[in-house]
Protein backbone atom coordinates (compact mmCIF):
# COMPACT_ATOMS: atom_id res chain seq x y z
CA UNK A 1 0.00 0.00 0.00
CA UNK A 2 0.99 3.12 -0.67
CA UNK A 3 2.11 5.71 2.43
CA UNK A 4 -0.79 8.25 0.34
CA UNK A 5 -2.98 5.65 0.72
CA UNK A 6 -3.07 5.52 4.21
CA UNK A 7 -2.98 9.60 4.32
CA UNK A 8 -6.36 9.54 2.09
CA UNK A 9 -7.51 6.13 4.10
CA UNK A 10 -7.28 8.61 7.71
CA UNK A 11 -8.31 11.97 6.44
CA UNK A 12 -11.47 12.00 8.28
CA UNK A 13 -12.60 11.19 11.45
CA UNK A 14 -15.36 8.55 10.35
CA UNK A 15 -12.42 6.61 8.57
CA UNK A 16 -10.08 6.85 11.22
CA UNK A 17 -12.46 5.76 13.58
CA UNK A 18 -13.82 3.05 11.64
CA UNK A 19 -10.01 1.65 11.11
CA UNK A 20 -9.64 2.33 14.98
CA UNK A 21 -12.53 -0.25 15.54
CA UNK A 22 -12.02 -2.70 12.96
CA UNK A 23 -7.87 -2.74 13.71
CA UNK A 24 -8.80 -3.54 17.39
CA UNK A 25 -12.00 -6.19 16.97
CA UNK A 26 -10.64 -7.86 13.89
CA UNK A 27 -14.17 -7.67 12.23
CA UNK A 28 -17.26 -5.98 12.25
CA UNK A 29 -20.40 -5.22 10.26
CA UNK A 30 -21.73 -2.06 8.45
CA UNK A 31 -24.66 -1.86 10.89
CA UNK A 32 -22.54 -2.11 13.93
CA UNK A 33 -19.86 0.49 12.20
CA UNK A 34 -23.33 2.93 12.06
CA UNK A 35 -24.06 2.83 15.42
CA UNK A 36 -20.31 2.26 16.78
CA UNK A 37 -19.51 5.66 14.58
CA UNK A 38 -22.65 7.74 15.82
CA UNK A 39 -21.78 6.70 19.31
CA UNK A 40 -18.94 7.68 19.39
CA UNK A 41 -19.60 10.76 18.06
CA UNK A 42 -22.70 11.32 20.19
CA UNK A 43 -20.66 10.14 23.50
CA UNK A 44 -17.56 12.61 22.49
CA UNK A 45 -19.86 16.09 21.81
CA UNK A 46 -22.42 15.70 24.24
CA UNK A 47 -25.35 15.42 21.54
CA UNK A 48 -27.96 13.00 20.48
CA UNK A 49 -28.32 10.77 17.63
CA UNK A 50 -31.70 9.94 15.87
CA UNK A 51 -32.42 7.31 13.82
CA UNK A 52 -32.25 9.27 10.78
CA UNK A 53 -28.90 10.40 11.47
CA UNK A 54 -27.79 6.98 11.91
CA UNK A 55 -29.07 6.19 8.96
CA UNK A 56 -27.18 8.97 6.81
CA UNK A 57 -23.95 8.10 8.37
CA UNK A 58 -24.38 4.59 7.18
CA UNK A 59 -25.49 5.51 3.87
CA UNK A 60 -21.99 7.34 4.01
CA UNK A 61 -20.22 4.02 4.92
CA UNK A 62 -21.95 2.42 2.26
CA UNK A 63 -21.16 4.74 -0.27
CA UNK A 64 -17.90 5.93 0.69
CA UNK A 65 -15.92 5.20 3.27
CA UNK A 66 -16.10 1.25 3.45
CA UNK A 67 -15.29 0.82 -0.39
CA UNK A 68 -12.54 3.51 -0.58
CA UNK A 69 -10.78 1.91 2.22
CA UNK A 70 -11.52 -1.78 0.11
CA UNK A 71 -10.16 -0.14 -2.51
CA UNK A 72 -6.76 1.04 -0.66
CA UNK A 73 -6.40 -2.51 0.38
CA UNK A 74 -6.89 -1.80 3.68
CA UNK A 75 -10.62 -3.86 4.69
CA UNK A 76 -12.03 -6.74 3.34
CA UNK A 77 -15.49 -5.60 2.88
CA UNK A 78 -18.20 -7.60 1.26
CA UNK A 79 -21.45 -5.81 0.43
CA UNK A 80 -23.98 -8.57 0.10
CA UNK A 81 -23.38 -9.78 3.54
CA UNK A 82 -22.41 -6.14 5.29
CA UNK A 83 -18.96 -7.90 6.68
CA UNK A 84 -15.98 -5.84 7.47
CA UNK A 85 -13.05 -7.19 8.07
CA UNK A 86 -9.05 -6.03 8.69
CA UNK A 87 -6.79 -6.90 5.58
CA UNK A 88 -3.60 -7.48 6.52
CA UNK A 89 -1.86 -4.62 7.82
CA UNK A 90 2.21 -3.91 8.13
CA UNK A 91 2.35 -3.17 12.08
CA UNK A 92 3.88 0.75 11.03
CA UNK A 93 0.70 1.05 9.77
CA UNK A 94 -1.45 -0.32 12.56
CA UNK A 95 0.42 1.45 14.92
CA UNK A 96 -0.38 4.80 12.52
CA UNK A 97 -4.18 4.07 13.01
CA UNK A 98 -4.17 3.61 16.62
CA UNK A 99 -2.01 7.08 16.82
CA UNK A 100 -4.26 9.03 14.93
CA UNK A 101 -6.96 8.04 17.44
CA UNK A 102 -4.52 9.17 20.35
CA UNK A 103 -4.28 12.31 19.29
CA UNK A 104 -8.03 12.80 18.09
CA UNK A 105 -8.11 12.29 21.94
CA UNK A 106 -12.06 12.65 22.98
CA UNK A 107 -12.95 16.11 22.17
CA UNK A 108 -12.04 16.37 18.45
CA UNK A 109 -14.75 15.46 15.99
CA UNK B 1 -60.37 -3.47 35.80
CA UNK B 2 -56.30 -4.37 36.42
CA UNK B 3 -55.83 -6.42 33.19
CA UNK B 4 -57.79 -3.02 31.01
CA UNK B 5 -54.85 -1.18 32.27
CA UNK B 6 -52.33 -3.86 31.65
CA UNK B 7 -53.85 -4.33 28.06
CA UNK B 8 -53.91 -0.23 27.55
CA UNK B 9 -50.12 -0.07 28.35
CA UNK B 10 -48.91 -2.86 25.79
CA UNK B 11 -47.56 -1.25 22.53
CA UNK B 12 -43.98 -0.22 21.47
CA UNK B 13 -41.39 -2.53 22.50
CA UNK B 14 -38.29 -0.73 23.25
CA UNK B 15 -34.64 -2.20 23.55
CA UNK B 16 -31.47 -1.04 25.18
CA UNK B 17 -28.49 -2.03 23.98
CA UNK B 18 -25.13 -0.49 26.10
CA UNK B 19 -21.72 -0.34 24.62
CA UNK B 20 -19.37 0.03 26.58
CA UNK B 21 -15.58 -0.68 28.02
CA UNK B 22 -15.95 -1.94 32.09
CA UNK B 23 -18.14 -2.53 34.36
CA UNK B 24 -22.18 -1.86 33.81
CA UNK B 25 -23.23 2.29 34.22
CA UNK B 26 -25.58 2.57 36.64
CA UNK B 27 -28.01 3.78 33.46
CA UNK B 28 -28.18 0.01 32.29
CA UNK B 29 -28.47 -1.64 36.10
CA UNK B 30 -31.25 0.68 37.08
CA UNK B 31 -32.85 -0.48 33.43
CA UNK B 32 -32.41 -4.29 33.94
CA UNK B 33 -33.76 -4.03 37.57
CA UNK B 34 -36.74 -2.17 36.27
CA UNK B 35 -37.92 -5.24 34.14
CA UNK B 36 -36.14 -3.41 30.32
CA UNK B 37 -35.04 -4.77 28.11
CA UNK B 38 -31.74 -4.07 28.29
CA UNK B 39 -28.27 -5.89 26.28
CA UNK B 40 -24.58 -4.57 26.32
CA UNK B 41 -21.72 -4.86 23.94
CA UNK B 42 -17.97 -4.68 24.63
CA UNK B 43 -16.46 -1.98 22.73
CA UNK B 44 -12.29 -2.06 22.48
CA UNK B 45 -10.06 -0.26 24.92
CA UNK B 46 -9.25 3.63 23.22
CA UNK B 47 -12.79 3.77 21.42
CA UNK B 48 -15.90 5.91 22.40
CA UNK B 49 -17.03 6.75 25.56
CA UNK B 50 -19.70 4.54 26.23
CA UNK B 51 -22.92 4.85 24.91
CA UNK B 52 -26.52 3.86 24.53
CA UNK B 53 -28.55 2.50 21.56
CA UNK B 54 -32.52 2.66 21.97
CA UNK B 55 -34.37 0.64 19.49
CA UNK B 56 -38.55 0.67 19.04
CA UNK B 57 -40.26 -2.28 17.19
CA UNK B 58 -36.45 -3.28 16.13
CA UNK B 59 -35.44 0.05 14.56
CA UNK B 60 -33.11 2.46 15.80
CA UNK B 61 -34.42 5.51 17.26
CA UNK B 62 -31.97 6.84 19.12
CA UNK B 63 -28.03 6.57 20.28
CA UNK B 64 -27.10 9.30 23.58
CA UNK B 65 -23.68 8.49 25.12
CA UNK B 66 -24.26 7.33 28.99
CA UNK B 67 -22.79 10.96 30.06
CA UNK B 68 -25.36 12.48 28.46
CA UNK B 69 -28.35 10.41 29.73
CA UNK B 70 -27.09 9.97 33.31
CA UNK B 71 -26.78 14.15 33.50
CA UNK B 72 -30.43 13.89 31.97
CA UNK B 73 -31.40 11.98 35.04
CA UNK B 74 -29.29 14.31 37.80
CA UNK B 75 -32.74 16.43 40.04
CA UNK B 76 -33.76 18.66 38.22
CA UNK B 77 -34.96 16.59 35.83
CA UNK B 78 -36.10 18.65 33.09
CA UNK B 79 -38.19 17.03 31.06
CA UNK B 80 -38.45 17.45 26.47
CA UNK B 81 -42.08 18.34 26.80
CA UNK B 82 -44.07 19.09 23.73
CA UNK B 83 -41.30 21.23 22.43
CA UNK B 84 -40.43 21.06 18.82
CA UNK B 85 -37.29 19.28 17.34
CA UNK B 86 -37.34 16.82 20.58
CA UNK B 87 -36.21 13.42 18.70
CA UNK B 88 -38.01 10.10 19.19
CA UNK B 89 -35.32 9.18 21.32
CA UNK B 90 -35.24 11.21 23.80
CA UNK B 91 -39.07 10.95 23.70
CA UNK B 92 -38.93 7.05 24.43
CA UNK B 93 -36.04 7.45 27.12
CA UNK B 94 -38.33 9.61 29.24
CA UNK B 95 -41.49 7.31 28.29
CA UNK B 96 -39.22 4.27 29.36
CA UNK B 97 -38.52 5.71 32.81
CA UNK B 98 -42.06 6.97 33.32
CA UNK B 99 -43.43 3.80 32.34
CA UNK B 100 -42.57 0.35 32.02
CA UNK B 101 -44.24 -2.36 30.27
CA UNK B 102 -42.45 -5.93 30.94
CA UNK B 103 -43.41 -8.86 30.69
CA UNK B 104 -41.83 -12.38 32.43
CA UNK B 105 -40.49 -10.69 35.08
CA UNK B 106 -39.40 -12.41 38.51
CA UNK B 107 -40.69 -11.77 41.57
CA UNK B 108 -37.07 -10.23 42.70
CA UNK B 109 -37.47 -7.35 39.93
CA UNK B 110 -40.97 -6.33 40.76
CA UNK B 111 -39.68 -6.38 44.89
CA UNK B 112 -36.95 -3.80 43.59
CA UNK B 113 -39.41 -1.94 41.93
CA UNK B 114 -42.09 -2.22 45.27
CA UNK B 115 -39.05 -0.74 47.23
CA UNK B 116 -38.77 2.42 45.25
CA UNK B 117 -42.35 3.22 45.83
CA UNK B 118 -43.12 2.08 49.25
CA UNK B 119 -39.40 4.27 49.81
CA UNK B 120 -40.64 7.60 47.71
CA UNK B 121 -43.77 6.92 50.24
CA UNK B 122 -41.69 7.03 53.00
CA UNK B 123 -39.97 9.94 52.35
CA UNK B 124 -42.79 11.96 51.25
CA UNK B 125 -44.79 10.67 54.86
CA UNK B 126 -47.84 11.35 53.89
CA UNK B 127 -50.39 10.48 51.32
CA UNK B 128 -52.44 7.60 50.27
CA UNK B 129 -51.01 4.33 49.21
CA UNK B 130 -52.66 0.99 48.23
CA UNK B 131 -51.31 -2.24 48.03
CA UNK B 132 -52.74 -5.73 46.83
CA UNK B 133 -50.75 -8.73 48.43
CA UNK B 134 -52.71 -11.15 46.05
CA UNK B 135 -52.91 -13.32 49.78
CA UNK B 136 -53.03 -11.87 53.04
CA UNK B 137 -50.46 -14.43 53.73
CA UNK B 138 -48.00 -13.13 51.38
CA UNK B 139 -48.11 -9.59 53.15
CA UNK B 140 -46.86 -11.54 56.40
CA UNK B 141 -43.54 -11.22 55.11
CA UNK B 142 -43.79 -7.29 54.95
CA UNK B 143 -45.02 -6.65 58.26
CA UNK B 144 -42.46 -4.70 59.79
CA UNK B 145 -41.80 -2.87 56.38
CA UNK B 146 -45.53 -1.63 56.61
CA UNK B 147 -45.40 -1.08 60.44
CA UNK B 148 -42.53 1.20 59.71
CA UNK B 149 -44.49 2.78 56.96
CA UNK B 150 -47.56 3.23 59.35
CA UNK B 151 -45.93 4.19 62.11
CA UNK B 152 -43.70 6.34 60.90
CA UNK B 153 -45.18 8.71 58.46
CA UNK B 154 -48.65 10.08 58.50
CA UNK B 155 -49.59 7.51 55.62
CA UNK B 156 -52.84 6.18 54.99
CA UNK B 157 -52.22 3.03 53.81
CA UNK B 158 -54.68 0.14 52.18
CA UNK B 159 -53.76 -3.66 52.18
CA UNK B 160 -55.96 -5.71 49.85
CA UNK B 161 -55.45 -9.44 50.16
CA UNK B 162 -57.67 -12.74 50.08
CA UNK B 163 -57.94 -13.44 53.51
CA UNK B 164 -55.58 -16.30 54.57
CA UNK B 165 -54.22 -14.95 57.27
CA UNK B 166 -55.32 -12.74 60.22
CA UNK B 167 -52.47 -10.02 59.96
CA UNK B 168 -51.91 -8.15 63.40
CA UNK B 169 -53.46 -4.80 64.00
CA UNK B 170 -51.94 -1.34 63.11
CA UNK B 171 -52.85 1.84 63.30
CA UNK B 172 -52.76 3.75 60.02
CA UNK B 173 -53.26 0.29 57.95
CA UNK B 174 -56.35 -0.75 57.01
CA UNK B 175 -57.21 -4.29 55.83
CA UNK B 176 -59.23 -5.30 52.86
CA UNK B 177 -60.01 -9.16 52.09
CA UNK B 178 -64.04 -8.79 51.22
CA UNK B 179 -64.45 -9.35 47.59
CA UNK B 180 -61.15 -9.03 46.53
CA UNK B 181 -60.72 -12.36 45.01
CA UNK B 182 -60.84 -10.48 41.35
CA UNK B 183 -57.28 -8.80 42.68
CA UNK B 184 -55.99 -12.38 43.69
CA UNK B 185 -53.18 -12.58 40.14
CA UNK B 186 -52.14 -9.00 40.63
CA UNK B 187 -49.08 -7.45 41.90
CA UNK B 188 -50.42 -3.53 42.48
CA UNK B 189 -49.79 -0.53 44.48
CA UNK B 190 -50.33 3.07 44.19
CA UNK B 191 -49.30 5.85 45.88
CA UNK B 192 -50.72 9.22 45.11
CA UNK B 193 -47.58 11.37 46.20
CA UNK B 194 -49.57 13.14 49.05
CA UNK B 195 -49.13 17.27 48.64
CA UNK B 196 -47.47 16.75 45.50
CA UNK B 197 -48.55 14.48 42.83
CA UNK B 198 -45.86 14.42 40.90
CA UNK B 199 -44.07 12.03 43.36
CA UNK B 200 -46.90 9.75 42.51
CA UNK B 201 -45.83 5.99 41.62
CA UNK B 202 -47.64 2.60 40.78
CA UNK B 203 -47.49 -0.86 39.66
CA UNK B 204 -49.81 -3.74 38.42
CA UNK B 205 -48.55 -7.17 37.52
CA UNK B 206 -50.16 -10.14 36.64
CA UNK B 207 -48.95 -13.33 37.74
CA UNK B 208 -48.69 -16.08 35.39
CA UNK B 209 -46.44 -19.80 36.23
CA UNK B 210 -43.95 -17.86 38.57
CA UNK B 211 -43.83 -14.95 36.43
CA UNK B 212 -45.02 -11.15 36.37
CA UNK B 213 -46.58 -9.18 33.18
CA UNK B 214 -47.52 -5.63 33.73
CA UNK B 215 -45.91 -2.11 34.24
CA UNK B 216 -45.00 0.42 36.60
CA UNK B 217 -45.52 4.19 36.29
CA UNK B 218 -45.10 7.77 37.47
CA UNK B 219 -48.30 8.76 35.37
CA UNK B 220 -50.28 10.44 38.36
CA UNK B 221 -53.31 9.87 36.29
CA UNK B 222 -53.07 6.34 35.46
CA UNK B 223 -51.75 5.92 39.23
CA UNK B 224 -55.12 7.57 40.04
CA UNK B 225 -56.83 4.65 37.78
CA UNK B 226 -55.01 1.91 40.05
CA UNK B 227 -56.03 3.25 43.22
CA UNK B 228 -59.61 3.78 42.35
CA UNK B 229 -60.11 0.19 40.67
CA UNK B 230 -58.48 -1.04 44.12
CA UNK B 231 -60.71 1.10 46.35
CA UNK B 232 -63.94 -0.03 44.36
CA UNK B 233 -62.75 -3.46 45.63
Amino acid sequence: MARRDLYDALATSHRRRLLYHVLETGESTVEELATVLSGWEVATTDTMHTGEDRSKLRLHLVHNHLPRLADRGLILYDPETGSVELASLHPMDAEMIRRTIEIEGPDDR
Amino acid sequence: MLDDLIADRRGSEHRFTVYRRDDPPEIETWLATHGVAVESRSLPPGGPPPFIEIETDGEVVGIIGVEAVEGLLEPPIVRPGDRDGVSEGYRILFEVLDETVFSGVERRALLAVSREIEDRAFRVGDGTLRVSFQTLSTFRSQTPVYRTLATETDLDIHVYGVDDWSPPAIPGITYHAEGVERFEPFWAMAFDGGPDETRACGLVARERSDEYTGFWTDDPAIVGEISTTLDAG
